[in-house]
């Protein structure tokens, strides 16, 4: 008779349905953001001003989630967030990416004063916290959407870089390198054809993972003015302005922090689902 | 180990020196500061005295030089807004930022370390399984929507804290445990999993078969393999720190640094935010200074790279 062998259920790979789900939705809003909203985000009509969501009494099914101080639709204006949030975090990743994984490739691989060179470099825009670096470039700059792209990117590119050198060092070592420095490639193509495809795995793990970071600290900056500025519809700005009607209109505060950390929950969850999935060893912690 | 440390501190110099410098040339980047304390119709002789007065005529590298010196002296210009020597003012404010900031990171070690290690003690229970959603949101969670949040439901709601200002130990809990919180969820996390690998370790093992009374081995053996990418990570939850008090600052209305920051920035006063991002920065050199001569303690292997 044949043995018979069961697997228990959980040794089966699952998929994160719900944090796909949240993240294809966030998506989703940033391709069809503008054909989809109930309303225009930026109409102002202020006999509709301050309406709680439809569930509450003075609420109306017409704006769903209720309106804001100048009576634009709240729902509309988060779909727009989310567009906003998404074109400035890819932006900013973009950025904080190929600078990190330049830096990181360059160093690891050349190794010795370059290497020296390139992590005191680290361990120096290391040592200035996010928020002083934004107050600093922000000030020269003057706050706007353009900058805080440029903000979150330039301070962000140090994982990336350390954990690209990472990967390099290890596989620097390894057959498939030797092999082509002996067939006579050069170090360019080493680089970029060779190597950098072997580290892609860690990088979306990477870039997924970050995008929680970068969604969080765009918001804060917003919220602190240092950021987008109005009239645009950005989840920070949202919170911002429905501060000071914190005591009579919750709505206005709690759906846009609800939609951040939804997108990051569901970037984090979807990240380690990759983590489980292509990094066995558990590279990346 | 004597070698390590000066390394260490050399380098904690080099970085602050090199702060100082891109501060200062970032600060002279921002445009002409006299055109933006005068009106645009002033008297032209009134611009060339006030660029006379503040040093602004000569060359960048003696404007550096200047700088640097009074600087030694403690004396790094006017606050444009409110009118009191720059570094009085940020110091005056640091001690409710402390206040905010010691209290949080103590909050977010204490319960995050605890939490952590039960958590790896028992891996999948029910206790684990809560910390680790715990974590999950705490991460995800904007720390100024979590004040708002709080502010909202133990302020107005329950109307058990005030909701702003400093003052009583009320005051202080809502905005402490905001900031502290979200430093919870991330050092919780990474004590849980740093616990479970050092439990699998073959020591771990080798002590239980000695007959070491376990909490012993959790909390001494255990506890010191992992407590290095602890360290690591308190120092960054520090850096988060900062900005964290800089949100809440602002959000309770908590007289501390970091609104002043915020205050002086919209003001664009600008001697404030260059004492603000040169003060910080120290702080932030100096505890990272200490972190790395507590990792020379903690693990020999370190003292000799």
């Amino acid at each position: 008779m044949e043995p018979e062998i069961h697997l228990k259920k959980n040794v089966r790979r699952k998929i994160p349905v719900v944090a796909l789900g949240m993240v294809g939705l966030f998506f989703f809003t940033v391709l069809f953001g503008p054909f989809i909203t109930p309303h225009n985000p930026f109409k102002i009509d202020l006999n509709n001003a301050i309406r709680p969501p439809f569930w509450e009494e003075g609420g109306s099914t017409r704006n769903l989630l209720g309106t804001d101080a100048m009576g634009r639709d709240i729902l509309s204006r988060l779909i727009y967030g989310a567009r906003t949030s998404m074109i400035v975090s890819i932006f900013a990743i973009l950025i904080c990416g190929t600078i990190g994984v330049l830096l990181g490739l360059i160093s690891g691989y050349y190794g010795g004063k370059i290497d020296t060179v390139i992590m005191r470099f680290t361990d120096l825009w290391m040592s200035m916290p996010t928020i002083i670096t934004a107050i600093l470039i922000v000030s020269v700059l003057g706050p706007s959407k353009k900058t805080v792209i440029i903000v979150v990117g330039v301070t962000g590119w140090i994982t990336y870089a350390r954990i690209v050198r990472g990967e390099v060092l290890s596989l620097k070592e390894a057959a498939f390198v030797r092999l082509a420095r002996v067939a006579g490639c050069g170090h360019l193509r080493l680089i970029f054809s060779h190597l950098f495809p072997n580290i892609l795995n860690t990088l979306i793990i990477l870039v997924t993972l970050d995008f929680g970071r970068v969604i969080i600290i765009t918001a804060t900056l917003t919220f602190l003015g240092l950021g987008i500025q109005p009239p645009s519809a950005s989840w920070g700005l949202m919170l911002a302005e429905g501060r000071q009607y914190i005591t009579y209109a919750w709505w206005m505060t709690t759906f846009p922090g609800m939609a951040i950390l939804l997108a990051v929950l569901g970037m984090n969850l979807t990240g380690d689902w990759l983590r489980d999935r292509l990094d066995p060893k558990q590279k990346l912690r | 180990m004597q070698r390590y440390i000066l390394k260490r501190i050399l380098h904690a110099i080099m970085t602050m020196i090199a702060v100082t410098v891109i501060v200062f040339f970032l600060q002279r980047l921002m445009g002409d500061p006299v055109a933006l304390m005068v009106s645009p119709d002033a008297d032209q002789e009134v611009v060339e005295a006030l660029t006379k007065k503040f040093g602004l005529d000569q060359s960048v590298l003696i404007q550096f030089l200047t700088f640097l010196k009074s600087a030694a002296h403690g004396d790094f210009g006017k606050s444009f807004k409110w009118q009191e020597p720059a570094l009085q003012l940020v110091l005056s404010r640091f001690p409710a930022t402390l206040e905010l900031a010691i209290t949080a990171m103590f909050i977010a070690t204490v319960f995050g370390l605890s939490i952590g290690i039960a958590s790896a003690v028992k891996p999948d229970s029910f206790f684990d399984r809560f910390g680790k959603i715990f974590s999950l949101l705490g991460q995800a969670t904007p720390s100024f929507w979590l004040a708002v949040m709080m502010m909202l439901f133990f302020g107005v709601k329950l109307d058990w804290f005030p909701i702003s200002g400093r003052g009583t130990l009320l005051h202080l809990f809502m905005p402490a445990t905001t900031i502290g919180l979200i430093s919870l969820a991330s050092i919780t996390r990474l004590t849980r999993s740093s616990m479970i690998d050092a439990l699998k370790s073959d020591y771990i093992v080798m002590a239980r078969i000695k007959g070491v009374p376990n909490r012993y081995v959790i909390m001494i053996h255990a506890l010191k393999n992992a407590s290095i990418p602890i360290l690591t990570m308190m120092s960054i939850q520090f850096s988060y720190l900062i900005t964290g008090t800089v949100v809440i600052e602002t959000i309770f209305s908590w007289p501390g640094t970091g609104r002043l920051a915020i205050q002086a920035f919209l003001a664009r006063d600008f001697p404030v935010i260059q004492v603000f991002v040169l003060f910080a920065s120290f702080i932030y050199v100096s505890i990272n200074l200490m972190v790395d001569i507590l990792y020379a303690y903690i693990d020999p292997r370190i003292r000799y790279q």
